[in-house]
């Protein structure tokens, strides 16, 4: 009886009250960043672009996106364009084994608990979220299919070009 | 033992919960279990269809085997 | 198991309809799934029964291809290779000792030739089913009459009697799309399955839709199978055998659908539920053409006394007292109904458990049809996650079927409806079986698994007891082993350029037809390739260099000491390799690569031959298994020169008959048309290659030598020398070409197989000119002309495919031999 009460209560009960969309501040979230072991702080990155990327070793349109935006970062990194990968493997070492056999230009984050995901309520393997320079969450792009590479391009190229704002 | 026959009823409880609510639902970032190859349908397709291709020609019986579902359930 | 004794003269061959036709593989369609990169796999499987009876090895490959975001396709080849012995029917325990103590004749010599003893099948056996019944005149009505009573027959204790099966083979091409609209997945496929007697031609259609987050998915699909059932007399005995009567040619056809409809559900982050149920519909001749069975009373003794002797003589009179068609004394064969319905449900579960790195599968089906079968199967599997990309799983597979209601293994009585089959298969019986199967993931995208399963058909192992007697318990075991490959260079690198796209920017390719001529040159680099040659021989038959050899010349000097009764007027040969290799170092390169045969020949007889019709032949199978090292001797720019010690095992079989049956009292095809030399080869070479911007250029100096000296038939092929000269030019980055000049010198053929029967007929045991070791071997120069296609860069960076057509120019050959038209040599390598 319990049990059946409560799963009533947690279907009406809206989880994603924390969830992030479009046109909303991005958010910080407890991944850690891998290079310096500390958390990320997104507020550090107002100004430039950020291409916050959701991905795991277990999910292989995350895997081929990876080449590509490697080299769409390299190239628009000095135009003030940066990525964040977060990785949701719930074995941290799975994520660093995979990056020391392919290594990566952009920045990689992890966070094995399940709660950036939440937080940012992530629908789908990969996720990517455009955050323009004033910190605001400007589009969403779920999944990654070769056809995709020429409109993330254009995105980020837009946002590239908007003013500095503070 | 008596944890996977608990287990059991328990699976067929949540069958028929789990398709109409959302509590017990799985996010996409939660499927890395899911995606490993043991946990497919059919982990090993050509061995799967070798032997199903000799018990059918050994036995009376045919089909039921093979499925879609479950893995990584990327975009 | 217990046979019965029975013994035969006379020759003629049977042609088993194996069951592994009857059901298909195109029919079980699996859903489809999306597969977000390219990828191929290749396995072989053996499987092989107790005793004497059934052994086939299974060849599989297969790639699905991802061509755009939303369309995948798919292409798959399986050949099973079977030969052994297979029930043929059975009868009441001193069936034959009782018939023939009372009337000193053979009692299935209507028809039966088989010698079994002490559950062996001997060599030597043989069954015509397709002579005319003809009873012994000794007999009369009452002899008939105790024959059929006789009181010395154990009911209880069914006996089988076993046939041999020749030498089979079964192709199955599929081909095959994927579509893929958001949840929406659409996966159509059609194909063929060709043997001797079954052909069916297939296609099936499903849909998969992910809903609920992607955590349900709901199947449907439709397939449908049009089949074309021969029994073919003519061929059974082999082109030159007319001493036997003939059955009449049988064909028929059956039509089977299945419908099916699957859902699955994602319940926990650690658990996959499966259910799915089919329906298949099945019309149409769905019995097997040569299974007998054994009826008491279907016709009297007044009317074997009539047919024996009354006017319409032997075998026309028959169809007065029977539907059936007759085969033996006592014997007709069987009759299953012309319609089955089936319904299948099944169910699975998969649950990971994260503490122990191990998942668990457990399934069952249920199966039931309204022919009265019901059976139930269990299995369930562990999968252990390992170190080192190492997973092991043990499994256990429980299976129980209720007979066939017309099923017996021998009926004292017609039935009413007219259906028979004794096929044990449709039997009430349980089969266990235990297997393990190793997997390992390479970090390249290379995934190999390795199987083994050994299972037990037992009467006694039925649930709920009431099994068929212990007479059909047989034994059986399977192994296999996979390789899957990830074609695309993505799962590899992640932007940093890889080495292969430096390789496909070499300044020279290989011609097609070079082996041994590409060297992996870093360390840790494995490559997988392909090569095909196609070569035919027609147009006449040549002396040394003389052309246009008339067929009295033939006769005369082409056979030895003897007429030949038939010429090969064409003969075509299809090579399949599939090569392996890896480099554990940047100077040595280990290899291994399986060859597969596809041969033809087509016969025509000589004019001073009795015989007025031609034939052909052909063999299919596994061929020699090549294996061994490359060395690099150096490599500096632009020139590179490595040795090859590559040795030949002779897994190829070279004891392929005229008529099927591997035994020895059979007729082996010539030493062209056997699949392998029979002895351990080696194969060493030496091959230097240049290059200068876009043009490049090579040598080879390559031979063979047999380093046995002879076979287990007797013989052993001639050695070989050859040398190549080539040249090539880049003409784009994708495209290049070559031309190259070949000089072979093939020594003649030592020994001669120590196997000579005499034909029926003629005086000599040679059947054609190919069986005449002196018309082997010579001296051969052909030009090569070939062009390579390669991807320099990007996701399928690391291919190549050559093709190079090879035209003789000069041949000079041993003793009388066909024309060879040319060779055609096709290479698709992929290095990563």
């Amino acid at each position: 009886m319990r049990i059946l009460l409560l799963m009533l209560f947690l279907t009406f009960s809206d989880s994603s009250v924390m969830a992030l969309e479009v046109d909303d501040l991005s958010v910080s979230c407890p991944a850690i960043m891998e290079e310096e072991k500390v958390p990320l702080n997104l507020q550090k990155f107002r100004g430039k672009v950020i291409y916050l990327d959701f991905w795991a070793t277990w999910c292989p349109p995350c895997m081929k996106s990876m080449p590509f935006l490697n080299s769409l970062r390299n190239e628009l990194v000095e135009q003030g364009f940066e990525i964040i990968a977060i990785s949701v493997d719930e074995e941290p070492e799975d994520a660093r084994k995979f990056l020391r056999q392919y290594p990566i230009d952009y920045l990689i984050a992890i966070d094995s608990t399940g709660q950036c995901p939440k937080t940012y309520d992530v629908k789908a393997m990969p996720s990517a979220y455009f955050i323009d320079r004033k910190g605001v969450v400007r589009y969403i792009h779920l999944g990654f299919r070769e056809g995709d590479k020429e409109e993330i391009r254009r995105r980020v190229l837009e946002l590239l070009a908007e003013n500095e704002g503070k | 033992m008596m944890k996977i026959l608990k287990d059991a009823s328990n699976h067929t409880l949540l069958v028929v919960l789990c398709m109409t609510m959302s509590a017990c639902s799985v996010a996409p970032w939660e499927r890395g279990n899911l995606a490993k190859r043991n946990m497919l349908i059919s982990p090993n397709p050509a061995h799967s269809s070798l032997r199903a291709h000799v018990f059918e020609s050994k036995e009376a019986s045919s089909g039921g085997s093979g499925g879609a579902g479950g893995g990584c359930g990327c975009n | 198991m217990a046979v019965t004794r029975v013994k035969k003269t006379g020759k003629a061959t049977l042609l088993a309809l194996s069951g592994a036709a009857l059901t298909l593989p195109g029919i079980d369609v699996e859903a489809a799934t999306p597969v977000a990169e390219p990828k191929a796999t290749t396995q072989y499987g053996h499987y092989e029964e107790e005793g004497d009876r059934m052994k086939a090895d299974v060849y599989h490959g297969d790639f699905i291809l991802p061509l755009t975001d939303w369309f995948e396709f798919t292409f798959s080849f399986d050949q099973d290779t079977y030969v052994g012995a297979t029930p043929y029917f059975s009868t009441p325990d001193g069936a034959s000792d009782a018939i023939s103590a009372a009337s000193n004749v053979d009692p299935f010599s209507l028809g039966v030739s088989v010698i079994v003893e002490n559950d062996d099948v001997k060599e030597g056996v043989r069954n015509d089913i397709r002579n005319r019944v003809i009873p012994p005149t000794n007999l009369n009505t009452e002899t008939f009459r105790r024959l059929i009573n006789s009181t010395t027959l154990d009911y209880s204790k069914p006996v089988q009697v076993i046939a041999a099966h020749p030498l089979e083979s079964r192709n199955m091409p599929v081909l095959g799309g994927n579509f893929y609209w958001g949840p929406v997945t659409l996966g159509l496929s059609g194909g063929y399955s060709l043997e001797d007697d079954f052909d069916s031609t297939f296609g099936s259609s499903n849909l998969s839709w992910e809903l609920n987050n992607k955590l349900t998915t709901l199947t449907a699909g439709f397939s449908l199978a049009n089949n074309d059932i021969t029994r073919e007399a003519v061929r059974a005995g082999g082109p030159h055998d007319h001493s036997t009567g003939e059955l009449e040619d049988f064909e028929a056809t059956s039509k089977y659908r299945t419908f099916d409809l699957g859902f699955s559900q994602i319940l926990t982050k650690n658990t996959l539920f499966h259910l799915n149920g089919s329906y298949i519909r099945q019309r149409g001749y769905l019995s097997n053409p040569y299974k007998l069975v054994n009826i008491t009373g279907e016709i009297t003794p007044e009317e074997y006394n009539e047919a024996a002797f009354g006017s319409g003589g032997s075998g026309s009179t028959w169809d007065a007292f029977t539907d059936l068609e007759v085969a033996g004394f006592e014997l007709f064969r069987e009759v299953r109904p012309e319609k089955r319905d089936i319904w299948v449900i099944a169910t699975g579960l998969n649950q990971h458990i994260p503490s122990l790195d191990a998942s668990v599968q457990f399934d069952y089906r249920f199966f039931m049809d309204n022919w009265d079968i019901s059976s139930h199967t269990f299995e369930l599997a562990w999968y252990q996650d390992l170190p080192y990309g190492i997973s092991v799983t043990p499994n256990i597979r429980y299976y129980s079927q209720s007979s066939a209601d017309f099923f017996a293994p021998f009926f004292r009585a017609p039935r009413s409806d007219g259906n028979y089959s004794s096929d044990y298969r449709l039997s009430d019986y349980g089969a266990l079986s235990g297997g393990i199967s190793v997997n390992k993931e390479f970090t390249k995208g290379f995934n190999l698994n390795v199987g083994f399963e050994y299972r037990t058909h037992k009467g006694s192992l039925k649930l709920g007891g009431g099994g068929e007697d212990s007479y059909a318990d047989i034994d059986s075991y399977l192994i296999s082993a996979a390789l899957e490959v990830n074609l695309s260079s993505l799962g590899r690198s992640t932007g940093h350029e890889s080495h292969h796209d430096k390789h496909a920017q070499h300044g020279g390719h290989l011609p097609a037809g070079v082996m041994f001529g590409h060297m992996l040159s870093q360390a840790n680099e494995f490559m997988i390739g392909y090569n095909y040659s196609h070569g035919d021989w027609s147009d006449g038959y040549q002396n040394g260099t003389s052309e246009n050899i008339s067929d009295q010349e033939l006769i005369s000097k082409a056979c030895d000491g003897g007429d030949c009764e038939f010429k090969a007027e064409r003969m075509r040969m299809d090579m399949h390799m599939i090569n392996f290799m890896y480099a554990p170092t940047d100077w040595l390169n280990l290899m291994i690569m399986p060859q597969f045969a596809f041969k033809k020949m087509e016969m025509e007889p000589l004019p001073n031959s009795i015989v007025t019709d031609g034939g052909y032949h052909d063999n299919t199978g596994l061929g020699d298994t090549l294996f061994g090292a490359l060395v690099k001797i150096f490599d500096t720019d632009g020139h590179h020169m490595h040795m090859g010690a590559i040795f030949s095992a002779p897994t190829g079989r070279i004891d392929v008959t005229f008529d099927g049956f591997i035994n020895s009292e059979s007729q082996l095809q010539s030493f062209g048309m056997q699949l392998g030399s029979g002895t351990w080869d080696f194969k060493p070479s030496l091959t230097y290659t240049g290059s200068n911007g876009n043009w490049s250029w090579g040598a080879q100096a390559a031979g063979i030598m047999r380093m046995e000296s002879s076979n287990k038939l007797g013989y052993v092929l001639g050695d070989e020398v050859q040398g190549s000269l080539w040249g090539g030019y880049k003409a784009l980055d994708w495209l290049s070409f070559s031309v190259r000049n070949i000089y072979k010198s093939q020594g003649k053929i030592k020994g001669n197989v120590n196997r000579i029967i005499p034909v029926p007929f003629g005086q000599t045991a040679q059947l054609t000119t190919l069986e005449n070791p002196a018309n082997k071997g010579g001296q051969f120069w052909d030009l090569g002309i070939g062009v390579n296609f390669s991807v320099p860069g990007g996701e399928f960076a690391g291919h190549s495919l050559s093709v190079e057509w090879l035209q003789p120019v000069i041949h000079d050959v041993n003793g009388y031999q066909l024309e060879q038209e040319g060779t055609l040599a096709v290479h698709w390598g992929y290095a990563f």
